[in-house]
C-alpha cells in the first residue's frame, strides 16, 4: 500500500500523458473532418471574379469553426479554434478543372499535460501546430 | 505488486496511442478518396467519354490530399487513387466494372452508369508499441462512393431560353430544331420547338450584347422549377437570332464580331469537341472528335445546354413558367443569317445528365432527370 502511494503520482502522470495525446489525435481527426466539410460547401457554390461571395465565405469559415453556418452560441469543434485559423483558397479563374482547399492552422495547447508549464521549459511542450487541410474539385 | 501492474499500463496506453493513430490515418484517406469520387462523379455523363474524364479527375495529380500527423516540419504522405470503378447499381450484388488501367465497360451499359467506387492506396501505418496486439504494420485502405443524385428542383448554369415542346419528355437522342420566336407585346405565342429569349437578372439591360452574352452561356444563377422567368424584349425579329448565333457558336471556337472583347474566348471557352453535326451518343463517346481550332484545348459539356421546357400556349411575356428542365446537345453552330436564322440544331442527352449544381426541394412540384454530384458511402 505504501508502495502504491510512492507511485500514485507517476500512475497520474501516466494518466494525464495519455488522455492529452488521445485529446491531441482527437483534435487532428476532427480538424481534418471539418476541413472536409467547408471545401464540400464551397464545392458548388458560385464564384465572382474567381472568388467566393463574402457570406459564402463566412459561411464555410463557421462550418469548420463550429459545424453550423452560423457560429453564435455554438460550441467550437476545438478550443479557440477561430476564423483567423482558417485559409480558404478559391478556385480563382480561368476555365477547366480548378480546385478549392480549406486549410486549418491550428496551435495545439495541451490541457492536461501540459510539459512546458510542468517544467518551466518552452521546448518541452505538446504546442504542434496542425495544419490538415482537404482538396476539392469545384464541381460548377 | 504495482510495478507489475505498471507494465500492462504502459501497454494500454501504447495500444492506445497506437489507435488513435490509425483512426487519425483513416480520417485522412477518407477525405482524399471522398473528394476523388465527387470529382469523378461530376464527369458521369451516360457516355464513354464521361468514364474516362472519370477516371482522369479522381487519379488527378492535381488533387492533392494528405493522410496523417501533417505537423510543421514532418511532410504528410500523400493520397493516390489506385483504382476507379463503375457502376450503375448500389445494390450488395452489383456489378462493379474496374476501369483504372482501361474501359472494361461492355457497350452499351455505359449509358445506365450512375455511379463511381473510388479505392485509396494501402497505406502503411506503423505500430509503435501494440506490434503484439496490432501486428508490426496496419495497411489501411479506404474506398468512396459518389454519383448521381436524385433530380434537381432548382438547376444552376442553365442557357437563358426556354423551350416549347408538346411532348415534354423527347426519347433519348432525338433529334429536334428549336426556332426562334419573336417577343414583342405583353403576350408570346409558343408553338412546338418555338423559344424565347430569357431575360436574366445577371444580365440587366436589354441590347445585342446581352443577348449575344447569354447565348454565350453565362455562370452564377440559378432557377426552380414552378418559378416564373421573364422574356426578354431585346430579341426582336431582325437582330435576335444574328446574337442568338453569334453567342452560341462560340462553343465552337468561333469569334465573335461586333461585340468589343466582351465574347472572349477566356470568358466563354469553346467545347473540347468542336465536330458537327453530331449525335448525342457521339458526342458522349467524344467520336468523331475535333478539338477547337482556335482556342484549344476547350472545355467538356460546353455544348450541353439545359434549358426549362414548357408546354405550347399563350403567355405572359413576364411569366414564362418553368415545367422543367432538360439537357440538350446543340448538334451544329447556329446560322447567322437567312430563313434558318437563329435555328437551334439541338438531339436530347437523355436522363440524369449531371450538371455541376442546383439543389432539391422535397415540396416542389415536378422534378427534373437532371442530377448533380453526391456521395453515397
Amino acid at each position: 500500500m505504501l508502495e502504491f502511494a510512492f507511485l500514485l503520482p507517476f500512475l497520474l502522470l501516466f494518466f494525464a500523458a495519455s488522455v492529452e495525446m488521445g485529446r491531441m489525435f482527437y483534435t487532428y481527426t476532427t480538424l481534418t473532418k471539418t476541413t472536409e466539410v467547408g471545401a464540400r460547401y464551397l464545392s458548388t457554390k458560385f464564384l465572382s471574379a474567381g472568388a467566393y461571395s463574402g457570406t459564402d465565405t463566412t459561411v464555410a469559415t463557421n462550418l469548420v469553426v463550429c459545424g453550423r453556418s452560423a457560429c453564435t452560441g455554438q460550441t467550437r469543434v476545438a478550443q479557440n479554434l477561430d476564423a483567423a485559423n482558417v485559409t480558404i483558397t478559391p478556385p480563382g479563374t480561368g476555365t477547366g478543372t480548378r480546385y478549392v482547399t480549406v486549410q486549418v492552422t491550428y496551435a495545439y495547447q495541451p490541457l492536461l499535460f501540459n510539459l512546458s508549464n510542468l517544467t518551466g521549459r518552452s521546448g518541452l511542450s505538446l504546442n504542434f501546430t496542425f495544419t490538415p487541410s482537404t482538396r476539392m474539385r469545384y464541381l460548377l | 505488486m504495482t510495478a507489475v501492474l505498471m507494465v500492462g499500463l504502459v501497454l494500454v496506453i501504447g495500444l492506445s496511442i497506437d489507435v488513435s493513430r490509425l483512426y487519425m490515418a483513416r480520417a485522412g484517406l477518407q477525405n482524399a478518396a471522398d473528394a476523388a469520387a465527387l470529382a469523378a462523379a461530376r464527369e458521369l455523363n451516360s457516355g464513354t467519354s464521361g468514364l474516362a474524364d472519370a477516371v482522369t479527375q479522381a487519379m488527378s495529380a492535381n488533387l492533392i490530399n494528405k493522410y496523417g500527423f501533417n505537423r510543421t516540419g514532418v511532410t504528410a504522405p500523400t493520397v493516390t487513387i489506385v483504382k476507379v470503378e463503375f457502376s450503375n447499381s448500389l445494390a450488395a450484388n452489383a456489378t462493379w466494372y474496374d476501369n483504372t488501367n482501361g474501359n472494361t465497360v461492355p457497350a452499351g451499359v455505359e449509358a445506365s452508369i450512375r455511379y463511381v467506387r473510388v479505392t485509396t492506396q494501402l497505406a502503411v501505418v506503423n505500430t509503435l508499441f501494440a506490434g503484439r496486439v496490432l501486428g508490426a504494420n496496419r495497411n489501411e485502405q479506404r474506398t468512396a462512393i459518389a454519383g448521381a443524385s436524385v433530380g434537381l428542383t432548382t438547376v444552376c448554369n442553365f442557357f437563358p431560353i426556354a423551350v416549347s415542346l408538346t411532348n415534354p419528355y423527347p426519347a433519348n437522342g432525338e433529334q429536334l430544331t428549336f426556332t426562334f420566336t419573336n417577343v414583342s407585346g405583353s403576350t408570346v405565342t409558343l408553338v412546338n420547338n418555338g423559344y424565347v429569349v430569357l431575360q436574366i437578372p445577371e444580365i440587366p439591360g436589354t441590347g445585342l450584347p446581352e443577348t449575344a452574352k447569354l447565348a454565350a452561356g453565362i455562370t452564377s444563377m440559378s432557377a426552380s422549377i414552378g418559378s416564373s422567368l421573364v422574356a426578354s424584349q431585346s430579341a426582336n425579329g431582325s437582330n435576335g437570332t444574328r446574337a442568338i448565333a453569334d453567342g452560341a457558336n462560340l462553343r465552337f471556337d468561333i469569334p465573335a464580331n461586333g461585340y468589343g472583347n466582351d465574347l472572349n474566348a477566356t470568358n466563354y471557352p469553346p467545347d473540347s469537341n468542336t465536330a458537327q453535326p453530331l449525335s448525342s451518343t457521339q458526342y458522349l463517346n467524344r467520336s468523331p472528335f475535333t478539338p477547337p481550332p482556335i482556342n484549344p484545348p476547350g472545355q467538356d459539356d460546353r455544348r450541353v445546354l439545359v434549358m426549362p421546357i414548357l408546354p405550347t400556349g399563350t403567355y405572359s411575356t413576364s411569366a414564362i413558367p418553368t415545367v422543367r428542365f432538360g439537357a440538350f446537345l446543340l448538334r451544329s453552330q447556329v446560322p447567322r443569317t437567312g430563313a434558318t436564322a437563329g435555328n437551334l440544331s439541338v438531339a436530347y442527352l437523355g436522363d440524369s445528365f449531371p450538371i455541376g449544381c442546383g439543389s432539391f426541394d422535397p415540396t416542389a412540384g415536378g422534378g427534373s432527370t437532371l442530377s448533380k454530384p453526391v456521395l453515397y458511402k
